[in-house]
């Protein structure tokens, strides 16, 4: 069976995870179907959905697990104007620079950040949570110009699988002290460590560029919103003219400058044309995600989980092979 | 399970060759330290290997004989990453400086761990790019030594650091296997195990070789210096850049105690009165004309807020000679206080750069309480500070003195709300005070990190994390104490 908890502090996170025989995490309550959540594994997915709907599991797929909605963890925890500094809860969301749209009552980071005409310059798609957006760290608009989550985030408070609760970086903007474990759980969709709070670094908007994506004939405002990006790809740069012309219609959206393409797929298991040293998400991660890893990959990652998980309680299956 | 050095001479001279095993008084002495010179450990040989199957025989070798082991790139560190451990190996990236491969078009490179970091942008200057990452140590620092430490440098205010330009990296892991991180293609699915190695001071294993990100050298650039009659101007005028949304390519201040040696090296003079001097750049790397007229504004906009601070002279450099004298005076200001004084400890705290003012006042007044004289070097937009200690080290009071004094800096800076090293890193030097700025907890959850790749005790041991198990042992038998 799959309780829900919607802790309210980091005391009370630590003692569900501690606690948990499995542990499933999801961020934010708006509902969207975004991009982000779209690529949660099927396990995840499952357990999250017979939730919702209170649709009773089969006894073959019944897991015992405990959806943790970080929801609540959405305060401003610090912020620096002058510093370019801000430490947020995972589960504020983000928001698009400029759009005042907003699915929940809490206003968004990119808002609060608007005000001090700071943001993070996160180009399009950014429907989610922040602590989903780095637990999945996709591609987006303006990765090239500006870096990505790696690149922003300063530091980390995160809870691990035995319940304690520890930090990584710190909120200086420049910062060699120990090993960078707040970059390191960026992307690891919280198998490592459960995410409470990051500290970003902010960008000026007066300095943002503008993205130079196109978009694909089968693209519709709708996409900008609740998009499912059932592929998305980068490759050299040397190849990305040749990839963009090999996926035809399925284009979504393209950028240049990080040579990326968002596609859609006439059915889930589609294979477009690969390149020489590119890399492929697809949707519905797990098992079908990583064909991409590396067997050193795959074998540190293994190794990293049974050091930081041994129980393989965090988000089981989100990793397919672990 | 000791080796003799005769026999180590011999086993590692058999994998190599007998003329890259260096050992004897003489060459352990030339070893002893890096940069950081107040702490010194004799290793027993050296080792000079020429590709990465040679650096993983030698890892193997350690392995199997149970001997420490460090790498070292051009030992240029200020932390002692590369203070080898008493009796281990030293294994020099000397002899691994080729670069393998240059791919314009896809704007990277791949070269050996122990080529200097300026040549890497020799090699594609021409035709238009450059490696970013720029240590002041550049001209003779390693890519491998950068990628250990992270390295900082002036132009990683608006160019990133060093992590932000490795995407993939081939390294010997502590049981001398090699891996292969990531590629020419950075940011693809899985754990980001890169982002662990950039930074860990080679305790996860050695880094040989390393595909780099070429970026475009700017198509227009300007430079000011700027004299304060006083450091808090300037000091105020950094954080007002940074407020105002300017990010420009470079901003770095130096003091009355730099001025002074600057003088002294090289006879150039400032204005009257003046006590601090910042250093701006702007740059863009957009077409020519467009680029001329962003970094234009970008340094009108920078002028204002510098005449607002009570700025008493702007100079902006006229041309391209001017301006490559500007940074000579910046990059050989620390150098130049050899005319002051014998020895000088240059120190690496960061605080958030609206403290700048404050910290500044702290560092003169411990300065004062220790009857030490300091200059201050910054890289005053990341709030990364180098106070400069100059002293006379054959008086060990005034050792003492210097390192006390660097300590209460550090733990200023963690209160501040900032880090205890912004470039220099941890190694040696600041091991003992990394628990001001993590916990118990926050150690754990370092040390699992460092247990993905390194689960003994021999890959450079006993650096950055403190009270690893074993190391009181180690510290006795493996590291030399300066006094």
């Amino acid at each position: 069976m799959v309780t829900r908890v919607e802790p309210r502090s980091v005391d009370e996170v630590a003692e569900a995870v501690a606690a948990a025989k499995e542990i499933v995490c999801f961020g934010v309550g708006t509902g969207l179907a975004g991009p982000q959540t779209a690529f949660r594994s099927w396990k995840c997915d499952y357990a999250i959905r017979s939730l919702r709907n209170a649709v009773p599991l089969e006894p073959e797929t019944d897991i015992e697990a405990v959806e943790l909605d970080l929801g609540l963890f959405d305060q401003v925890l610090y912020y620096s104007p002058s510093d370019q500094v801000v430490q947020i809860g995972v589960g504020a969301e983000l928001g698009s620079i400029n759009d005042s749209v907003s699915a929940c009552d809490a206003p968004m980071l990119q808002n609060i950040l608007a005000e001090q005409n700071q943001c993070i310059p996160m180009g399009g798609l950014c429907v989610g949570s922040v602590g989903e957006l780095i637990a999945r760290n996709l591609p987006h608009a303006l990765q090239a110009q500006c870096g990505s989550w790696r690149d922003w985030i300063l530091g980390a408070t995160m809870v691990l699988a035995d319940g304690s609760i520890a930090k990584a970086g710190s909120k200086a903007v420049k910062n060699v002290a120990g090993y960078d474990l707040h970059k390191f759980v960026v992307g690891t969709r919280d198998a490592i460590a459960v995410l409470v709070d990051v500290t970003l670094r902010t960008f000026p908007l007066d300095a943002l560029p503008a993205p130079k994506t196109e978009t694909g004939p089968n693209w519709t405002d709708k996409n900008q919103s609740a998009a499912v990006f059932e592929w998305i790809q980068r490759t050299l740069p040397s190849d990305f003219n040749s990839a963009k012309a090999g996926v035809g219609s399925k284009l979504l959206m393209a950028d240049e400058h990080s040579s990326t393409l968002w596609c859609a797929l006439d059915e889930p298991s589609e294979q477009l044309p690969r390149y020489p040293g590119d890399w492929v998400v697809t949707n519905g991660c797990g098992n079908r995600d990583c064909g991409d890893l590396s067997p050193t990959q795959i074998r540190l990652m293994k190794r990293a989980k049974a050091i930081f998980d041994p129980t393989n309680k965090l988000n089981p299956g989100e990793w397919g092979f672990m | 399970m000791a080796v003799s050095e005769a026999a180590m001479v011999r086993e590692l001279g058999s994998l190599l060759s007998d003329d890259r095993v260096l050992s004897g008084p003489a060459a352990q002495l030339a070893y002893d330290c890096d940069a950081y010179t107040v702490d010194r450990s004799k290793p027993m040989a050296i080792v000079l290997p020429e590709s990465t199957e040679e650096v993983a025989a030698v890892v193997k070798w350690c392995v199997t004989n149970q001997v420490p082991f460090t790498g070292r790139g051009a030992g240029t560190g200020l932390s002692g990453g590369a203070l080898p451990a008493l009796g281990g190996v030293v294994i020099s990236t000397k002899k691994l400086t080729k670069i393998l491969e240059i791919d314009l078009e896809n704007r990277c490179l791949l070269a050996e761990a122990g080529i200097a970091n300026r040549r890497l942008t020799d090699a594609v200057r021409a035709d238009g790019l450059h490696f970013a990452p720029d240590p002041s140590s550049q001209s003779v620092s390693t890519l491998g030594g950068n990628i250990a430490e992270n390295a900082g440098g002036p132009h990683t205010l608006k160019y990133g650091v060093t992590a932000q330009h490795i995407l993939g990296i081939t390294m010997v892991d502590p049981e001398g296997e090699i891996l292969h991180l990531g590629g020419k293609v950075a940011g693809g699915p899985g754990f980001d195990f890169v982002s662990l190695i950039v930074g860990s001071e080679g305790t996860l294993g050695l880094v040989t070789e390393a595909w780099v990100k070429l970026t475009p050298l700017p198509t227009s650039v300007e430079a000011a210096l700027v004299a304060f009659a006083t450091v808090r101007d300037a000091t105020q005028t950094v954080a007002d850049i940074i407020a105002a949304g300017v990010i420009p390519a470079a901003l770095e201040l130096m003091d009355r105690g730099i001025l002074v040696a600057l003088e002294a090296a090289f006879g150039l003079k400032y204005p009257e009165g003046t006590e601090a001097l910042l250093l701006v750049e702007c740059d863009s790397d957009a077409e020519p004309e467009l680029a001329q007229n962003a970094t234009a504004a970008e340094m009108s906009k920078v002028r204002t807020i510098c005449e607002t601070n009570h700025a008493i002279d702007i100079s902006v450099a006229q041309d391209e000679a001017e301006r490559q004298k500007l940074w000579h005076a910046r990059k050989k200001g620390v150098g130049a206080m050899g005319r002051l004084a014998p020895s000088i400890v240059t120190h690496d705290g960061v605080i958030p750069r609206s403290k700048l003012p404050e910290m500044l006042d702290f560092v003169y007044e411990v300065a004062e309480k220790h009857g030490v004289k300091v200059a201050n070097l910054f890289h005053a937009g990341d709030g990364n500070l180098h106070p400069c200690f100059y002293f006379d080290d054959r008086d060990p009071a005034q050792v003492e003195a210097v390192v006390e004094a660097g300590e209460e800096i550090v733990r200023k800076c963690v209160e501040l709300g900032g880090s205890v090293t912004g470039e220099h890193g941890v190694g040696v030097e600041k091991q003992d005070l990394l628990p001001l700025m993590f916990s118990p907890d926050d150690l754990r959850l370092q040390a699992m990190a460092k247990q993905i790749f390194n689960d003994g005790d021999i890959c450079n041991p006993c650096k950055v994390l403190p009270n690893q198990k074993s190391c009181v042992e180690h510290k006795k038998r493996w590291r030399g104490v300066a006094w």
